[in-house]
């Protein structure tokens, strides 16, 4: 689902709002809060209805739904390096991380590029569906930033005074490094035919 | 049936159940497909001719991208994709089918239980080192199922029935999804309520007004609240929200219940017709029972109202018959029974349940309730249907069905032919 970011502020605010005061926003309340007219709030939930993200009940005040929680409701953010961090990947086609970050689902799906985890069963092409989490246990498969920005699918393993980012396939070496922060952990693997 | 594998599997290896839910997509369109080359890449819908009066039994994927759906009439289908192939279906082709799959999955273990024609499940706990890690496993027997049937199957591979199931859903059609053991929950957690098997429309709605939305929206809740909401099965659906499942894949021995039903070539509201096909319907599902040696106790009629409404009654009978009258007795005084409302009727369906094995009628020396007669009136008909077709005996009131309906070697053609059995 493509949304601009400008309405994806729109949906963000219905949601805090939602889970804040336990009722959505009226349109008033929402042009005030976004420093937008309320028409112009008005036509971005027109734009999110079309495309199915919220709804509403007309002549209703604080009728405004957010639709979601089906299997598709996943998002899915982009490629994952699993080989090379640093891979030739077409431009365009590179994971999102900045938006992987700032969003606030607890899990998304990546799809992996690349064959250093083909031990662990996950082959170039595969998806693999990810858990936000900052911390993983020894022998987890996770998503890792490293210290350069680049992300990275790996086996972790803490060791004394450096963490091993582990490849699942004998022809590549671990990767060590002292910071390593963890974006989450492969939950389940997908394989499209 | 094979010998049933009732021993429960001890955990391991890596001390993990495996368990897999292979699931053909669009099961009846693409075993279509497959027997006639022509169609593959076309919409192909299975349910009847379009302009007949039952609903879409399956839609291949070509004819779903039109919206068209499961149980949807086939007028709707035929409005929303005219170009679509639609076929009547045969269930003999649809059964080969099925056992050529059941073959596959049997070649590679003997823990398998079909739970339909085109669904099983498979336990391949501590099967690792034939088949290497379960997703390896998966990648095998989809591929000998595709050599076998030409069929794309889904397969989830998770630590239960359950997420196994669940799973297989996913990421349909055509896909593997292995769930990591120990991350059940984390898995379930952003998916819909219905995706969570034994979650039907009328849980949903009620779990809708609690604005529950999210199997995750369950996870957080305590199960004495859920009961408290939901009764009894409250407690059963927060341990499936967790992903806790401990059941054992186990192929039942006979079946839960035999029904039949059909739709109507034009809604009727006259009573003795539809009399008439219930009585016929429960000779069938009575001849399928007996011929596999089982006896039932509780009959159910189901009926469907024009305006797609539907309703349905159960009762028991005093101990377990094979007699088609006694079935027939209690069903038409559950259609008397349900039969309130004036309107036409669309569809009507006959189930038996609380199945047992055998007959466990105590024979008396002297017959007086003429038992022993009855049994052997069944076994005579019986053996005349199993070699002039089924319509070569009609009783009573079934008789009325001549004037409405053509007759082939298997009885009446009913308008839900895929699922003539």
């Amino acid at each position: 689902m493509e949304i601009t970011r400008r309405q994806k502020d729109v949906v963000d605010f219905i949601l805090d709002y939602r889970r804040a005061r336990g009722v959505p926003p009226t349109m008033d309340e929402m042009a005030e809060a976004l420093r937008l007219n309320k028409k112009t709030v008005y036509e971005h939930l027109q734009r999110l209805r079309a495309r199915g993200v919220v709804t509403w009940r007309r002549y209703q005040a604080r009728s405004l739904k957010v639709l979601e929680g089906t299997a598709s409701a996943i998002p899915f953010f982009g490629y994952i390096a699993a080989g090379a961090p640093i891979e030739a990947a077409p431009l365009g086609d590179e994971i999102d991380i900045s938006e992987m970050l700032s969003s606030d689902r607890e899990s998304f799906v990546l799809k992996v590029r690349g064959n250093s985890m083909i031990d662990e069963h996950i082959r170039d092409g595969d998806y693999v569906i990810v858990e936000r989490r900052d911390s993983a246990e020894n022998g987890q498969t996770v998503v890792a930033l490293l210290e350069n920005g680049e992300a990275t699918l790996k086996k972790f393993y803490r060791e004394k005074r450096r963490i091993r980012l582990q490849p699942a396939n004998p022809d590549m070496k671990p990767i060590y490094a002292k910071d390593v922060k963890v974006q989450g952990v492969v939950i389940g693997i997908v394989r499209k035919y | 049936m094979p010998a049933r594998h009732t021993h429960r599997k001890r955990e391991r290896g890596d001390g993990v159940r495996w368990i897999l839910h292979v699931d053909a997509d669009a099961f009846f369109a693409s075993v279509e497909q497959v027997l006639c080359p022509e169609l593959a890449g076309k919409p192909v819908i299975v349910g009847g001719d379009p302009d007949d009066r039952s609903v879409v039994a399956s839609a291949s994927y070509e004819a779903k991208a039109y919206g068209v759906k499961t149980a949807m009439p086939l007028a709707e289908a035929r409005r929303l994709c005219p170009q679509a192939v639609f076929l009547r279906g045969k269930f003999e082709n649809y059964r080969k089918m099925s056992d050529r799959m059941r073959g596959v999955f049997y070649s590679f273990t003997p823990d398998i239980e079909m739970a339909s024609l085109d669904e099983a499940y498979l336990d391949l706990t501590g099967c690792k080192r034939i088949y290497g890690h379960p997703f390896d496993a998966a990648d095998s027997i989809k591929r000998a199922v595709k050599d076998a049937t030409g069929l794309n199957v889904s397969v989830g591979v998770a630590s239960s029935r359950l997420v196994a199931k669940v799973a297989s859903d996913y990421a349909k059609p055509n896909a593997i999804t292995c769930v990591m053991p120990g991350f059940e929950a984390a898995f379930l957690k952003p998916l819909g309520l219905r995706d969570l098997p034994g979650v039907g429309p009328r849980t949903f709605e009620r779990l809708g007004r609690y604005n529950f939305k999210t199997i995750g929206d369950l996870q957080v809740i305590s199960e004495a609240v859920l009961a408290a909401a939901l009764g009894p099965s409250g407690q059963a659906l927060a341990e499936r929200a967790s992903g806790r499942d401990f059941s054992e894949v186990e192929e039942a021995a006979y079946p839960k219940s035999i029904s039949r039903e059909t739709t109507f070539h034009e809604d009727t509201a006259e009573r003795g017709l539809v009399e008439a096909m219930l009585s016929y319907l429960t000779e069938r599902a009575a001849g399928k029972l007996r011929s596999i040696g089982m006896s039932a106790r509780t009959v159910t009629v189901k009926l469907r109202y024009s305006d797609f409404s539907t309703c349905h009654k159960a009762r028991s009978l005093r101990e377990p018959s094979t007699h088609d009258c006694d079935f027939k007795g209690l069903a038409l005084v559950l259609f008397d029974e349900l039969f309130t409302r004036r309107m036409r009727i669309r569809n009507v369906g006959v189930a038996l349940s609380s199945l047992a094995p055998g007959m466990p009628h105590q024979a008396t020396l002297f017959d007086e309730s003429g038992f022993q007669r009855r049994e052997r009136l069944y076994r005579g008909i019986d053996s005349v249907r199993e070699r002039f077709g089924f319509s070569s005996i009609l009783t009573g009131r079934a008789i009325e069905l001549i004037r409405h309906l053509e007759t082939d070697s298997h009885g009446f053609i009913l308008r839900t032919p895929s699922l003539t059995q």
